[in-house]
């Protein structure tokens, strides 16, 4: 952008509800230590954190439902919503389970792949993982 | 090739699996808590055998062990051979129930073992998974 140019649009500088939530979450997550699930679980990976909140930003908007993020034994992650007639699930992982799920309980239409090939499908989606405005810090202007 | 199964372990015995509470889920569609998909991803997924826990007089909840934070589910060996898997006997020092599911678990499969399972201990109440 070149000086002097006019900004279209407001922009946006608060960050979304979810976020230090989610931040907070990641955070507790990587300090797993070795064997946390007792099935020898490997400590959780901040590249795959990183991916993982690289994919939340990129997708969410601030009123999106938090997901659920959980610890995958092979030190990944997996965020999951199940709301709205929608099943998402996304492994954060170095081996072959890496990928994006979402089934539309709806129609029955689902998509199984990589990530970055499915998320424009799921962000068409996105009106149904809306979250309960009341249950979080966001306060209307 | 068909994964080590054995024989002597009835269709019906049920096979136990804690769950961390990190990998519990909240299911809004079906109204449920249950256990991330990913919690059942493995060649080898351990559980604990309902029959050696009977014959050694313990009860299924026995089956945490010192893992008494976490929750358990189970499903029956029938359930698992559907999935083309086998279930063996694999003792180990801190559990003689120990046994494995033996074989290739792709999501999909996964995805049917963590709507399939059935709690034994399940989160109390007041438990509010993260998000979800």
């Amino acid at each position: 952008m070149d000086e002097g140019d006019e900004i279209d649009g407001p922009i946006e500088t608060e960050p979304a509800p979810w976020l230090s939530s989610v931040a907070a979450r990641l955070d507790a997550l990587l300090r797993l230590p070795q064997d946390w699930d007792g099935y020898g679980g490997a400590p959780i990976s901040a590249e795959q954190a990183t991916r993982a909140l690289d994919f939340l930003l990129r997708l969410m908007r601030p009123t999106t439902a938090r997901p659920a993020i959980g610890p995958l034994s092979d030190g990944g992650l997996q965020v999951d919503w199940h709301r709205g007639q929608l099943d998402v699930e996304v492994m954060f992982s170095e081996g072959p389970n890496a990928g994006l799920y979402w089934l539309d309980l709806e129609t029955g239409h689902e998509f199984e792949g990589p990530i970055d090939t499915g998320i424009e499908g799921l962000r068409r989606l996105m009106d149904r993982l809306e979250g309960d405005l009341t249950t979080t810090t966001h306060v209307a202007a | 090739m068909s994964p080590p199964d054995d024989a002597s372990i009835d269709n019906a015995t049920c096979l136990f699996r804690r769950v961390p509470p990190q990998q519990v889920t909240r299911d809004r569609n079906r109204g449920t808590l249950r256990p991330m998909s990913g919690h059942f991803l493995g060649t080898e997924m351990s559980v604990v055998l309902g029959d050696q826990l009977e014959a050694a007089g313990r009860s299924p909840e026995s089956a945490v062990g010192r893992h008494t934070d976490d929750f358990l589910v189970c499903g029956t060996a029938q359930c698992v051979r559907d999935e083309e898997q086998g279930v063996v006997h694999t003792e180990k020092d801190d559990e003689a129930a120990h046994g494995d599911v033996v074989g290739n678990k792709p999501k999909p499969r996964a995805r049917r073992f963590a709507n399939g399972a059935r709690w034994v201990i399940e989160p109390p109440t007041d438990f509010e998974p993260f998000g979800g």
